[in-house]
């Protein structure tokens, strides 16, 4: 799978959960996804269809997914999630950016079969750093 | 920490989200426990704050530490020394004070992207400001807290000159000790 690939299935394939390097580290070495603590749109674990292409692909996350209350450094990783994958779907919300995989009140999800790379923004260009 | 507390709380996970393997509280290393409290001061206000302030090949180091060092997070006292130009006593001098973020693991110190940018922070102050910080850690609390009054009313005068609208951008990494 090559970035090419991932950003080409964006929103239709794939989906895109935007976080910093410890919980990109936690997902990598542990497949844990950890849920925020927001509620605006429901428990569970949030993706977009944003891909990472770009320098302006962080502007673009910050704004449209955090209300630009975020910093580059909360948001330098971006782990590819599949749309749906057996019987886990992401559910797109109100928000035209915003996807949900409901999780009820739980704030540590380990997922199988969902989880496809963990991509990190250096700076200046988005590189895989994990495969699954 | 309260993610971490409110899943632990949650005991009927399984019949929430069928077909999905779950992972309680209690399953998380100690050291991913300490890694994630780390995550959650890097969404603290007061931090945030900081990153515009850091110049651009600092904001580059805390994105992408491996360039430099070779490797991802977390780091060593040496590593947040080699690149923030610091000493490696320096460094633990400001992280034992509280300046620089970190957390422990055995006797040692490690540090997360929070901590290279409260890191950098120190870097970029100039010498009279880490003069005064060094003065007032060494204050009883009592005394600290009666110079960061005097500092917020200072501060509130000072914000009565300026626009309600940019006011509130700058202060509000402060939360409520800028209020009257």
């Amino acid at each position: 799978m090559t970035l090419g690939q991932l950003q080409a299935g964006a929103g239709d394939e794939f989906l895109f959960h935007y976080t910093d390097s410890v919980r990109a580290d936690a997902i990598i070495e542990e497949r844990c996804f950890v849920s925020g603590p927001g509620v605006a749109r429901g428990f569970g674990i949030y993706a977009t269809d944003i891909p990472p292409s770009g320098v302006e692909t962080i502007e673009d996350v910050i704004v449209h997914c955090f209300g630009g209350d975020a910093t580059p450094a909360e948001v330098s990783h971006a782990v590819v999630v599949r749309r749906s994958s057996g019987g886990l779907q992401f559910e797109q919300t109100d928000d035209p950016y915003q996807w949900v995989l409901p999780t009820g009140k739980l704030e540590l999800v380990h997922i199988e079969g969902i989880y496809v790379a963990t991509v990190q923004f250096t700076g200046s260009r988005w590189v895989i750093i994990d495969r699954d | 920490m309260r993610d971490v507390a409110r899943g632990r709380q949650n005991s009927g996970v399984k019949q929430l989200v069928p077909r999905r393997a779950s992972m309680n509280a209690a399953e998380v290393s100690p050291e991913l426990r300490k890694r994630l409290d780390q995550a959650q001061v890097l969404r603290d206000p007061r931090v945030r704050a900081l990153w515009p302030r850091l110049k651009r090949r600092q904001q580059q180091a805390v994105l992408d530490p491996t360039t430099a060092i070779g490797h991802r997070y977390p780091l060593s006292s040496g590593e947040i020394a080699q690149l923030t130009g610091m000493s490696e006593r320096q460094v633990r001098y400001w992280a034992d004070h509280g300046l620089i973020v970190h957390w422990r693991k055995g006797s040692r110190r490690v540090f997360e992207a929070v901590g290279l940018i409260t890191a950098f922070s120190i870097t970029n102050a100039s010498q009279n400001e880490l003069q005064f910080y060094r003065g007032v850690m060494e204050d009883p609390v009592v005394k600290l807290a009666a110079k960061v009054g005097i500092l917020t009313s200072l501060l509130a005068s000072r914000l009565e000159g300026i626009e309600p609208s940019e006011a509130a951008e700058l202060t509000a990494p402060l939360g409520e000790l800028t209020h009257r």
